[in-house]
């Protein structure tokens, strides 16, 4: 079985960009191989190092809001690629660019919701909330293809709003 | 003979934003004049007013991404000072197990390995030095049963970033100490559970935390001999087989700073008996407790001081902290002195005890921490007048003298050398000097299966007590210190376990929100990865007056100025701005192509830490990783 990870990005604070925080700090209560990668950036590279399959859970501003997509991330960067704009602001793209110039090859996927509001502090969007049981189910549909068992308890999207109230103390 | 004048800005892989301008004649290739400049201002003090103190501890945290945790600390020694109140020993215990792991055992090897590596690496040494890179192939490593490298150019190989073997392992290695610290403090870089007299880290299942602990100190222990092994093998060729220019050893005077050299640590790790007593002796009264200050500060497991040379001036911090004094000559900030701005308080003359500020200088004790005023004044660069936005800490002396302050590991190894002590808990004995050696001893069965077997068994360190604070001196002292905090880190975990054995698993002192005196005044110093962080506050019912920080960068890479005293006269500037004027160019490419090799490695020497929003560089995430899109799906939500 290849060793898997789920990896959410995303800080609450702006906006839709933490729904892939929130829902993998939703998942991770009942799947262990699930980890909330907040808004770490660069300094989660050291969790990504050990495993062959990578499936990212994040926001993709190219698609409209509330749609859901699964992304395949392939290519590679060189050395003198790898250099930082901003060591929080670390898209799943760059990530993977880093683990493959370091000569590790990990599939690695992205599910992604399109966003509607990226300003700070506003709250989660109602089409990012309502797209929660979408992402969920292409990601179970993922793991199914490398063996893994999503196990979902509850109401996701409460999960996330949930999390957006701890966050914002609303 | 020509003036090459070369612009770094901004040095990169440091934290921050730094510039730095140097003359450097082409001919002798040393260094005629040279300026480092901060662009940023951050503000801190002035929003921190009004607040309660206890909330100084995760806003000061937010200074940094990376050393979060020491400013976090730094502050939490002084809301504990100005409460008079400190934890109960577990409480303290907890505190330094944290620290050891994140920042120390985090932060050393990632500047190390990631941030300073590179420049001596092959992929640098062999294209800016090429004869340097050809004895490196030649020189036998001789530390190889322990690292396992063969020869001194195969360790610079593995220090290639992204590619190289020690980068990536030192990836990976940074994520399990802070997963060690993660465990008591919540989170990191900005600890959650750091309070005044006390820590809130849930203890229900303790002895299972501290296995946790356990397990991911014993694979650190074995990483950091490795890290040692490489750095000393690293220090030794750059001593024996590299000169400068003019056929010094590179290592023993390239990046000199000041003559004679002035050395502050705050120490670190907190007696976890004394610093609780301390609170038992005093009720509660910060006054009583202020004058215990010292006596807690040198019973911690590093130690506390202020050296000249190879001379100790003071062990005391309430005591050097009187002449801690910081100017605004040449940075970009009103004279808050000359333009009369006193705090509410007016001017503070004397110390809780007593004891006169700037020893009686009616003068210069307005410049005392506890009477500065932050008054932001930007402007253009002009190195005549004003030209950073760091500002200059200096010392006074209690014979009146003033001098530039150096801080770093360096600093902290010195002053424990020179206090000619050990520490010992419950048969491991963590470290012992005599006064010119320190001895860091590392226990055996560390089993790494990322690591060679060598670093698996029992290791003591020796390093000696320099002459100098240079380049190869300051990362050598990075790496023993790393050494060092890792066996501190064994030292608190039996010192833990001891405490779960006898019952005392009480963390904190019931200190509550708003429990504070009318008013108090205080100061918080904690050795950090960079040096001593030190705070000031001064709050009145619950809420900051003042409160004034200092970076250990502040000192470090404070502009010039013309306070100082002989012998510092003709020195009055930062270890940065020494260490470039100190360093000749060793770049074997025709001066038109330097790229100011050795300004950066001494400046990066000190890992500099200017904690603010600019970024590394200014290069895109483009490249050639691209997304296929497998599929998408459209929610009739956003149809």
């Amino acid at each position: 079985m290849e060793r898997l990870l789920v990896v959410g990005l995303g800080n609450p604070i702006y906006g839709d960009d933490g729904f892939g925080s929130c829902l993998a700090q939703y998942l991770s209560l009942s799947n262990s191989f699930i980890l909330d990668g907040d808004a770490h950036g660069i300094g989660i590279l050291g969790n990504l190092v050990d495993y062959d399959v990578l499936v990212f859970l994040d926001v993709d501003v190219k698609l409209p809001p509330g749609a859901v997509a699964v992304e395949r991330i392939e290519g590679s960067l060189t050395v003198s690629e790898t250099r930082l704009v901003d060591a929080h602001r670390m898209p799943p793209s760059l990530l993977v660019g880093y683990l493959r110039a370091m000569g590790k090859n990990p599939k690695a996927y992205l599910i992604a919701v399109g966003p509607k509001s990226l300003e700070p502090l506003a709250p989660v969007s109602r089409e990012v909330v309502e797209a929660a049981p979408l992402v969920v189910a292409e990601l179970r549909r993922k793991l199914a293809e490398f063996r893994y068992e999503l196990v979902v308890e509850g109401d996701v999207k409460k999960g996330i709003e949930e999390c957006y109230k701890r966050v914002l103390r609303t | 003979m020509s003036t090459i004048k070369l612009w770094i800005d901004p040095i990169t892989r440091i934290e921050g934003h730094l510039a730095l301008y140097a003359e450097v004649d082409s001919a002798t290739r040393a260094v005629s004049n040279a300026h480092t400049t901060v662009m940023m201002f951050r503000g801190f003090e002035v929003f921190l007013r009004g607040r309660p103190p206890e909330d100084a501890i995760h806003i000061t945290s937010r200074t940094c991404g990376v050393c979060g945790a020491a400013h976090a600390n730094a502050s939490t020694r002084a809301c504990d000072a100005a409460a008079g109140m400190t934890p109960l020993p577990m409480g303290n215990v907890l505190r330094n197990m944290a620290y050891a792991m994140t920042d120390y055992t985090y932060d050393h090897p990632l500047i190390l390995n990631m941030l300073e590596g590179p420049d001596y690496s092959e992929a640098i040494v062999s294209k800016l030095t090429p004869s340097v890179w050809e004895t490196a192939k030649q020189t036998p490593a001789n530390y190889s049963s322990i690292h396992g490298y063969r020869t001194i150019a195969d360790i610079m190989r593995d220090l290639n970033p992204i590619q190289g073997r020690i980068w990536q392992l030192t990836v990976k290695h940074q994520r399990i100490a802070r997963e060690a610290g993660v465990l008591i403090y919540g989170r990191h870089s900005h600890p959650s559970t750091l309070m005044p007299a006390g820590i809130s880290t849930d203890v229900t299942l303790l002895a299972s935390l501290l296995q946790e602990y356990y397990t991911r100190l014993s694979l650190l222990t074995a990483w950091a001999k490795f890290v040692w092994a490489i750095w000393q093998d690293l220090y030794e060729f750059f001593r024996d087989h590299v000169s400068t220019p003019d056929g010094r050893s590179y290592a023993l005077t390239q990046g000199k700073t000041h003559d004679p050299p002035v050395m502050l640590a705050g120490g670190w790790s907190d007696d976890p008996e004394m610093y609780s007593n301390v609170t038992d002796e005093t009720g509660g009264d910060w006054k009583q407790l202020y004058a215990l200050l010292d006596k807690a500060y040198n019973a911690r497991w590093e130690k506390p001081g202020l050296a000249i040379g190879h001379e100790i001036y003071s062990k005391n911090p309430t005591e050097i902290q009187l002449g801690y004094l910081e100017f605004a000559d040449s940075s970009f900030y009103e004279d808050w002195v000359k333009a009369n701005v006193a705090l509410p308080y007016g001017w503070l003359k004397e110390d809780p005890l007593g004891r006169p500020l700037a020893y009686g200088n009616d003068a210069l004790l307005k410049y005392h921490m506890w009477n500065r005023t932050t008054i932001p004044k930007p402007g253009a660069i002009n190195f005549a007048e004003k030209y950073t936005w760091a500002a200059e800490p200096r010392l006074m002396l209690k014979d009146g003298r003033i001098t530039p302050i150096e801080t770093g590991p360096i600093s902290q190894l010195w002053l424990n050398t020179l206090h000619a002590t050990k520490v010992e808990v419950d048969g491991h004995k963590a470290w012992e000097s005599n006064g010119s050696q320190l001895k860091v001893h590392l226990p055996g069965g560390t089993v790494n299966p990322d690591l060679p077997e060598g670093t698996y068994g029992e290791l003591t360190i020796t390093w000696n007590l320099p002459k100098y604070s240079t380049t190869m001196e300051r990362l050598l002292a990075r790496a023993v210190h790393l050494a060092l905090v890792v066996s501190l880190a064994w030292a608190n975990l039996l010192y833990g376990l001891r405490l779960v054995s006898a019952g005392k698993v009480q963390t904190s002192r019931p200190w509550s929100f708003g429990k504070w005196p009318s008013f108090s005044y205080s100061f918080g110093w904690w050795q950090v990865p960079r040096g001593n962080c030190m705070h000031w506050l001064v709050q009145q019912n619950g809420r900051i007056v003042n409160y004034q920080y200092e970076a250990p960068t502040t000192p470090n890479v404070s502009p010039q100025n013309s306070r100082c005293t002989d012998p510092w006269k003709g020195q009055c500037r930062g270890p940065f701005e020494m260490s470039v004027i100190n360093s000749k160019v060793t770049e074997e490419v025709p001066p038109d192509q330097w790229t100011g090799l050795d300004f950066v490695r001494a400046i990066r020497s000190f890992d500099p830490c200017l904690a603010c929003a600019v970024h590394f560089e200014a290069k895109g995430e483009g490249g050639r990783v691209y997304n296929v899109i497998e599929k998408v799906i459209w929610n009739a939500c956003s149809l």
